[in-house]
């Protein structure tokens, strides 16, 4: 056993941290108003982390390995949150969607026909559509279903909570041809594709999240990747997204507690700083006690994807539902002790509060988590 | 980081099951409808080893690390053992025997040390009063040096193994003026004139284990039993917060573990409507938050262990942690053990309702839930 990380592990830890302190400016909320800067932002730090390898795919040999690569997010995460997100989805599960394909020449023709150089490739910005009514827990019942009409294809239908929609450079779009799970890959400007961005919503605004719309939209046949097990694939992306949505939480709870800690020792209340208070500093060691759970939960759970634990899917659940519930909670106690200042200009607690809930709901649901938990101690499965 | 135990060391674990099951389970139900102590099954953890894994052989230990002494413990929760009786085994070893081991004389070592191991003798220690709980430095018990002896007056309470203590390892104020600084380490023995143990005090949970008062009344000891030096009591009491937050916590894991195996087996056989408990989602929900909750607590306990087991200095804020948790967040999951179970979860027979009492103990032993977060708070 070893609960502690190498010197050459804080290093490059200590290089992801240089490169987010440098992008401090980029991370204000005026410099990521529009699409345009949020899309600028991602390629710049996308580039940046790309060339640390930390978008290789953890479960790899040659990579950091899942401990290494949550230690990274976490603090990726914490910077900034909604970016962090954005990229998990436009590079690391966006390339995952794609090495599904079993067909080598059907992924050939896409990559060459789309200009992917590598997987994941930095200079592209991904989106996945595998959301629509019941398909999360119901994965072979999709309605986008697409049409041939005189050897061309066409997509109907309409999906969800599409992370990067409005500024990635391909959309892929999980949906039924001839009968068999396939994969659609199509750029924004299509036509037949409506992207309605999710508006008034105060839930990770710098996911640029949206519905799409399918209204008889062509799919060129070097964009299609099929037939694909849904039912595989999937579970498969979830398992990234919930790594992902783990390290997330992690990091906003990181936040959540330094700054709660560090304002509860500045300010003063009765002529004492907050924390001489007894319900504040208790607030505070609850605060601290779920954190450090939660981080040596999901540290346990990385390692147990790292090692190929028999135990890894089920103790990954574990994490995801534990780490983001723990986020609710801390962000809710944090907003007692920072008191006011929370609701003024989308404060980053607030934010962290309000973004548990999706994070819960997001990649395997809190809800279908336990019962797969459940399952696997009464050995159900 | 690795969160890899070794392969002796989850043959061990799998080991004291099995012995735990066979030697001591049986015996457990007997004993805690009568809150009497289990001598025979203490003499053979005594015989297994269990007693003394960590300590060196010379003395008859098994030279275990602290990660397997936790683990052990685990496993003694895990097949069921109550805690009652890993708490005496915890007030035995660690916080007499190991204080004996680490802080006394060669004489004291081996004098004390073979018996206690080996179960022939039972340890016990004397630090909480009546007046002087959390706030230990204030301490009313006195040992005054007096010539070639020390006369030891005052009284302690809530001392597990204090009826059927051989050993008493005892703090008193050699300087009853100074706080923390004035308090002193002692080994009393049993039938020392001037000593005697209360009766057993009546506990909600943690039954098995005899708990009394201990009084000092002009108790002379020789002065070659004060255990290291004068004034460094209190570091020595609160170096066995790290076996508190550690070791000790490990027997209350194991128990969530049983619960939580126990729960699923029930809900599997159980049939109400038609169908298995196991089957409807609220089962499968509450076994899920107990799963979630052993999960993260192993961790917390088992990176206490690693800290000692790799000589660095246990971090006061990373044991503290560790207690809050296990402590605080444990009735939830204990409960939902009890829910399962219905009725029979109320009973006695299934074993639940002493988990639960037993549980109890775990935000109040060894430092209060408060008292950790005060702890925390300051270091923060």
């Amino acid at each position: 056993m070893n609960f502690s990380f190498t010197d050459k592990e804080n290093s490059l830890f200590q290089e992801i941290e240089s490169i987010m302190e440098k992008e401090k400016n980029t991370f204000q909320k005026d410099s990521l108003q529009t699409e345009k800067d949020r899309l600028l932002a991602m390629l710049s730090i996308q580039e940046k982390l790309f060339s640390l390898g930390y978008f290789n795919d953890y479960k790899k040999k040659k990579s950091h390995g899942p401990v290494k690569t949550l230690g990274m997010m976490k603090i990726f995460a914490k910077h900034h949150a909604s970016l962090f997100l954005a990229l998990e989805y436009s590079c690391r599960i966006f390339s995952e969607v794609i090495k599904c394909s079993s067909n080598d020449n059907q992924l050939q023709k896409f990559l060459k026909s789309s200009g992917i150089k590598n997987l994941p490739d930095p200079k592209i910005v991904g989106a996945i559509a595998y959301c629509e009514d019941f398909v999360e827990t119901d994965t072979n019942s999709s309605k986008i279903k697409a049409n041939s009409v005189d050897n061309k294809i066409f997509l109907n239908g309409h999906k969800q909570c599409v992370i990067n929609a409005g500024i990635a450079n391909w959309i892929a779009i999980t949906g039924i041809l001839n009968d068999k799970g396939a994969i659609f890959f199509i750029p924004p400007t299509s036509k037949g594709l409506t992207i309605k961005p999710i508006s008034n919503t105060s839930i990770f605004p710098g996911l640029n999240m949206a519905y799409i719309n399918l209204e008889n939209c062509l799919i060129k046949d070097d964009h299609i990747i099929s037939p694909v097990q849904l039912d595989i694939l999937i579970p498969h992306i979830q398992s990234y997204e919930n790594i992902a949505l783990t390290a997330c939480a992690l990091g906003m709870i990181d936040q959540c507690v330094e700054l709660a800690s560090k304002f509860a020792k500045k300010h003063q209340s009765e002529n004492k700083p907050m924390i001489a208070h007894q319900g504040v500093a208790f607030s505070l060691a609850e605060m601290l006690t779920l954190k450090q759970t939660a981080e040596l939960l999901a540290y346990r759970a990385a390692w147990a994807i790292e090692t190929g634990d028999s135990e890894k899917e089920v103790i990954n659940n574990c994490a995801k539902v534990f780490c983001t519930e723990t986020l609710e909670k801390i962000a809710s106690q944090s907003m007692e002790i920072l008191g006011g200042q929370v609701f003024q200009d989308n404060h980053v607690v607030e934010q962290a509060f309000q973004n548990s809930k999706f994070m819960q709901l997001s990649g395997t649901s809190a809800h279908i988590a336990r019962i797969s938990i459940g399952n696997s101690v009464l050995k159900l499965r | 980081m690795d969160f890899e135990q070794t392969k002796a060391q989850l043959m061990f674990k799998k080991e004291v099951i099995r012995f735990a099951k066979k030697e001591i389970v049986p015996r457990v139900q007997e004993h805690e409808l009568k809150s009497e102590f289990d001598f025979q099954s203490f003499r053979k953890m005594g015989e297994f080893g269990l007693l003394g894994l960590h300590f060196p052989e010379e003395f008859g230990g098994g030279g275990a690390d602290v990660l397997t002494t936790v683990m052990a413990g685990e496993a003694l929760g895990e097949a069921g053992v109550d805690g009652g009786l890993t708490l005496a085994l915890g007030a035995h070893s660690f916080l007499c025997a190991d204080t004996i081991f680490c802080h006394g004389t060669d004489d004291h070592r081996k004098k004390y040390l073979p018996s206690l191991i080996s179960g022939e003798s039972i340890g016990c220690m004397g630090l909480t009063e009546p007046d002087a709980g959390s706030d230990v430095a204030s301490m009313k018990t006195s040992a005054i040096r007096d010539g070639d002896h020390y006369v030891l007056n005052g009284s302690k309470i809530f001392i597990t193994n204090g009826p059927i203590a051989d050993v008493i390892l005892v703090y008193a104020k050699t300087n009853p003026e100074q706080q923390h600084e004035g308090i002193s380490a002692f080994i009393v023995e049993k039938g020392t004139k001037g000593f005697s143990a209360g009766s057993p005090l009546k506990k909600m949970g943690v039954r098995t284990s005899q708990t009394s008062e201990l009084f000092f009344n002009d108790c002379r000891i020789p002065a070659e039993n004060l255990v290291g030096q004068e004034g460094m009591g209190f570091l020595y009491a609160m170096q066995t917060v790290e076996w508190d937050r550690s070791a000790l916590m490990a027997p209350f894991l194991g128990g969530m573990v049983y619960a939580m195996k126990q729960s699923a087996q029930y809900a599997n056989k159980r049939f109400q409507f038609n169908r298995p408990i196991s089957h409807f989602q609220a089962t499968k929900y509450k076994l899920a938050d107990m799963k979630i909750f052993t999960e993260a607590a192993r961790s917390l306990i088992y990176r206490i262990a690693w800290c000692k087991d790799n000589g660095q200095p246990v971090n006061h804020l990373e044991a503290a942690v560790a207690k809050l948790f296990v402590g605080d967040w444990s009735l939830n999951p204990v409960n939902d053990a009890m829910l399962i179970h219905g009725g029979y979860g109320y009973c006695h027979e299934y074993g639940m309702e002493m988990i639960f009492r037993d549980s109890r103990l775990a935000p109040i032993g060894g430092g209060t839930s408060d008292i950790q977060k005060k702890i925390i708070s300051k270091l923060m």
